[in-house]
């Protein structure tokens, strides 16, 4: 600690805390624009200027580090001039339009001019006229109001590792702008317009709306996937204008990605659905609550009649609250007798919790966001994290671009991580575990393993299954060098604190059990626990879902409900099987063999056109709830919407209708049906007990000379699941489905950028979509995003039998 | 006392108040009338009273003055100013969307006048707004700029932007003794005077 003195007052901080830093944290403000606390100091636009006793110049807070006994004054006369002279020369070629600027209120720049006052500047030059650069989806720049702070460009490459935006030019004629001038093409992450300090960037949905005094703010959990950042809400007349993030609110401290900050309009989508439908005379037609719930009930009391409650299931969603679902399974086994509860979460979470219990004998992973920082390797299997849990990916770029850790990733596809990677091991689609099998071979050979896993259980059965995947034989099955993966393996047997990231997500189809139960294989055999597993589930409610569904007992699993056909009704709640789950053709004719299908849903989906009854239900920031995200705790979601049309939150429909089949569901407020749902869920004290459970390299389906390409589906980081597809944000930046293909396996097909293609697989299917030609997936892979149901991407993909990656193989042709 | 005691009760026996008061009747009933036949005579209000609101046309475009700012909402003490703006899809500036006025709640101080930057809304000598519905008094954009052509018009308006309504852009000057760059040959004369 180091003592040193600002404005009179003792302070002690770490040394090379800067000045700023330790100004700020004590409560004495500095004002300063180019400094942001996730960026290396720039010093550029000298505001931060303070006295330093013994020194003849000002310094510049933000990059000088503090010194003992230092005696510093922020506030002097001779201070205050100099700032006034700096802020007089931003302002002579900033335009004074703050009455048509969205930032007047909150821009730095204004507020510092107003609290340094020169009313106007000395100095008279002609301002800048660049026109505005409007054509990129999003985000739009304002050259002329730009003061070249460079705190966009910085947090693009530094923070989010895109590096989309840069300053061009010289003098006065610098601008940021992308390269070439180019219209600006990114992730659209839009972490440059929160960190602009004065309105030079600007989001396309927020812009000329409102101004900022006239919004009342409110912090929500982000409703998209589970690390659970908070956005910060502006709401004018119950409209939400815009979200952001919010400098150290909620547990990203205010980073987002482009769902959390853009993907809020679903909610005002024009394909909600505002009434309750009833099937008449094969036509979904507008019905009354009393109607369509009096309907439901009387036919599944029928349908459990004649065929027993064992034909009736119910599938929850990871969208919907801990207390929906909760709700959910209470009616299931409550009015109907039925056990058969599960949701998406068995296409994805489970395969890694069902990996959990076999190996370590726990059921849940409570993650922590800034766990990738302590971490010196960070071992990534194929799973793009910065676009599936774009604020959680960020910290493993973050430790690897920082601190210094050694990032390995194993992906075929490219993916940010890859380029940041310190090693990219690009395996062949779905060889995960060969890979992971070789490593840990290759472990055991160089004798670098933790001995402590000797005396692990399965120990012999391991080393036994690894004789097959010795490095060079992996090296073949995994299609990377086997001078690699001993590369990897000793770089994993020198780390202290080793990390192993995946994503199971459900529209991900190059990872199966397996490959969960080899990665924590590979943890246990460095003699680590499943503290070193960064395994985030996929929604923002997918760890409460998977926790409230798995309670008590439980019956049929989704994939036995959806493709077994012994169902007669099913109550689906805020699920859209027809487009998100695989296999799409066997997942229609259960539901179109179905006597009752009931829908539960915010909008009007595919499923949901299937139904017999659908009922609206209220989205999220319509109704309260709890979300347990990827960190095991409860976080509320607020309500601060009035909920559209007749719709009512998913826990009022089923309480109504388990009252029309006189059961007490006891749901009498929110509150108490809240307190159950979480004590149902209470943490549960587990302790791990390692297992290895060794296993082999799998896949569903393999390439051959009919269908000689595997076909990859994943998402994008622009959506999640197909909810998103209704948000005209997102869908300005990633509007539609595409085939990515590698340039050879196109050239050889004669297919073109932007051509259609016809992708046909071994279940006879075929789809078609745009090729999108680039070396970003490797020979002999192809891959497809699975969000949009137009694109029916789910009609060639397979769910997974007895753990292995359930990848399709398929034939590309020109359409 | 005995004094007090008797004037009462010559007062209380010859009516005097009476009398005094009925002397005053007599003597307005000779002076000239001060009430105004409302609404058959109309009182003219004094300069700068402040009326109705109404939104300025431009006498060069026709159309509204304002830019959409937000400042008179913003200032305005009873909350009656509801503004929302959108983006021209054609000239890709800030416009208005609707601007609507709850007069019902209005104060009439015109602090929306003073906070407009462009001189855009302003009160007018209009004191008859009295309705029988309450939407009548809920002024929309259109209704205020009709309220502009029949009262403010013309000459009227240019006397009175000279007047009472000088527009915020207007007034942002040096402040006094601030040293300002001069153009070569310029006199001492400019010193503290506009400043770009």
């Amino acid at each position: 600690m180091i003592e040193f003195v600002i404005n009179g007052k003792n302070i002690q901080a770490q040394p090379k805390t800067t000045i700023l830093q330790a100004a700020l944290a004590n409560g004495i403000y500095i004002p300063h624009l180019c400094w942001d606390r996730r960026l290396l100091p720039y010093g550029g636009c000298r505001l931060c200027l303070v006295e330093v006793e013994g020194m003849h110049k000002f310094l510049a807070s933000c990059s000088t580090p503090v010194k003992a006994g230092m005696i510093i004054h922020t506030e002097t006369p001779k201070l205050e001039k100099a700032r006034r002279t700096v802020l007089e020369l931003l302002l002579v070629h900033h335009p004074l339009d703050c009455p048509v600027c969205d930032k007047a209120g909150e821009c730095d720049l204004q507020d510092l001019a107003f609290k340094y006052g020169p009313v106007a500047s000395r100095f008279a030059d002609e301002r800048k006229h660049e026109p505005e650069s409007t054509a990129a989806p999003l985000i739009e720049r304002n050259a002329n109001r730009c003061i070249l702070c460079g705190k966009c460009v910085r947090i693009c490459k530094e923070h989010q590792g895109v590096g989309a935006l840069n300053l061009i030019g010289r003098g006065f004629k610098t601008k940021v702008s992308p390269a070439f001038e180019e219209t600006l093409d990114c992730e659209f992450c839009g972490q440059c317009v929160d960190a602009c300090p004065v309105g030079a960037l600007g989001t396309k949905s927020y812009k000329f709306r409102s101004r900022v005094w006239f919004m009342d703010e409110q912090e929500n959990i982000c409703p998209y996937c589970s690390v659970g950042c908070t956005s910060v809400l502006s709401l004018r007349d119950g409209q939400i204008l815009r979200a952001r993030g919010k400098d150290g609110v909620g547990i990203s401290k205010g980073d987002l990605c482009p769902r959390g900050r853009f993907g809020f309009d679903f909610i005002e989508s024009e394909h909600r659905l505002s009434t309750p439908l009833l099937r008449k005379e094969g036509k979904l037609e507008p019905a009354s609550w009393q109607e369509a719930l009096e309907f439901t009930a009387r036919r599944l009391a029928e349908i459990k009649e004649a065929h027993g409650p064992r034909a009736i299931g119910a599938l929850g969603s990871e969208r919907c609250s801990v207390e929906d679902n909760y709700m959910l399974k209470k009616f299931m086994v409550l009015s109907l007798g039925s056990k058969n509860v599960d949701s998406r979460t068995r296409l994805g979470y489970a395969k890694q919790v069902e990996a959990l219990k076999k190996t370590f004998g726990i059921s849940r992973l409570a993650l922590d966001l800034d766990a990738p920082l302590k971490a010196d390797v960070i071992f990534v299997l194929e799973s793009d994290l910065t676009s599936t849990h774009p604020v959680y990916g960020l910290k493993a770029l973050a430790a690897h671009r920082d601190l210094k850790a050694t990032l390995i990733v194993a992906d075929p596809r490219e993916s940010k991580l890859s380029r940041w990677s310190s090693q990219w091991l690009r395996i062949r689609p779905a060889t995960g575990v060969a890979l992971v099998n070789g490593i840990m071979s290759a472990l055991i050979e160089a004798d670098l393993f933790d001995k402590k896993a000797e005396a692990v259980k399965g120990f012999d059965e391991l080393k036994k299954t690894l004789e097959r995947y010795k490095p060079s034989a992996a090296a073949v099955m995994a299609g990377v060098s086997e001078l690699d993966i001993r590369h990897a393996a000793s770089a994993l047997a020198a780390a202290k604190n080793p990390m192993f990231m995946a994503c199971f997500g459900s529209s991900e189809n190059t990872k199966g059990e397996g490959t969960a139960l080899a990665l924590m294989d590979l943890a246990i055999l460095l003699g680590r626990g499943p503290e070193a597993l960064g395994l985030p589930p996929e929604f923002a409610n997918t760890m409460g879902t998977q926790m409230v569904l798995e309670g008590g007992e439980t019956g049929l699993d989704a994939v036995e409900m959806l493709y077994g056909g012994q169902m007669k009704a099913l109550v689906i709640m805020g699920e859209n099987p027809v487009v998100t789950f695989p296999d799409t053709t066997r997942v229609m004719n259960t539901l179109g063999g179905l006597e009752l299908l009931v829908v539960q849903d915010i909008m009007m989906t595919a499923t949901a056109k299937l139904a017999h009854v659908v009922l609206p239900a209220s989205g999220w920031g319509e109704k309260e709830g709890t979300f347990v995200g990827m960190t095991g705790k409860p976080q509320k979601i607020v309500k601060c919407l009035s909920e559209i049309g007749q719709g009512i939150p998913d826990w009022k429909i089923l309480r109504n209708l388990g009252r029309l089949m006189h059961t007490d569901l006891d749901a009498k407020s929110f509150a108490g049906l809240s307190a159950s749902a979480l004590a149902d869920i209470e943490q549960r004290q587990e302790t791990a007990h390692p297992v290895f459970i060794p296993v082999e390299q799998e896949t569903r389906e393999s390439a051959d000379g009919g269908h000689p390409l595997l076909f990859a589906t994943g998402n994008l980081m622009q959506h999640s699941g197909s909810l998103t597809t209704i948000s005209n944000n997102l869908d300005s930046a990633a509007p539609d489905a595409y085939l990515q293909i590698n340039p050879s396996d196109a050239d050889a097909r004669r297919i073109y950028n932007d051509s259609f293609v016809k992708v046909s697989g071994r279940n006879g299917e075929a789809i078609y979509l745009k090729a999108r030609v680039t070396d970003e997936v490797p020979q002999g892979m192809v891959f497809a995003p699975a969000h949009f149901a137009h694109a029916k991407v789910n009609l060639l993909t397979l769910p997974s039998k007895n753990g292995e990656a359930p990848i399709a193989a398929v034939k590309v042709d020109p359409a | 006392m005995i004094n007090k005691k008797i004037k009462k009760i010559i007062d209380t026996i010859f009516f005097t108040e009476i009398i005094r008061g009925m002397a005053l009747t007599l003597k307005s009933f000779f002076s000239p009338a001060v009430t105004i036949q409302y609404p058959e005579e109309k009182r003219q209000p004094f300069p700068g009273f402040r009326g109705q609101h109404a939104f300025v046309r431009d006498e060069a475009t026709g159309k509204e003055k304002c830019i959409a700012c937000g400042l008179c909402g913003a200032v305005c003490p009873s909350k009656c100013i509801y503004i929302y703006t959108k983006e021209d899809p054609e000239t890709r500036k800030k416009v208005i969307d609707r601007y609507e006025i709850e007069l019902l709640r209005c104060v009439y101080c015109a602090l929306c006048v003073e906070a407009c930057p462009v001189g855009a809304v302003v009160l007018t000598e209009n004191y008859e707004y009295s309705e029988y519905t309450r939407d009548a008094l809920y002024m929309t954009k259109e209704k205020l700029m009709d309220n502009w052509d029949r009262f403010m018009a013309g000459e009227k308006g240019r006397e009175y932007f000279k007047k009472f309504w000088t527009p915020g852009k207007d007034s942002f000057r040096a402040y006094p003794g601030q040293p300002v760059f001069k153009r070569q040959g310029a006199g001492n004369k400019e010193a503290g005077a506009e400043g770009k």
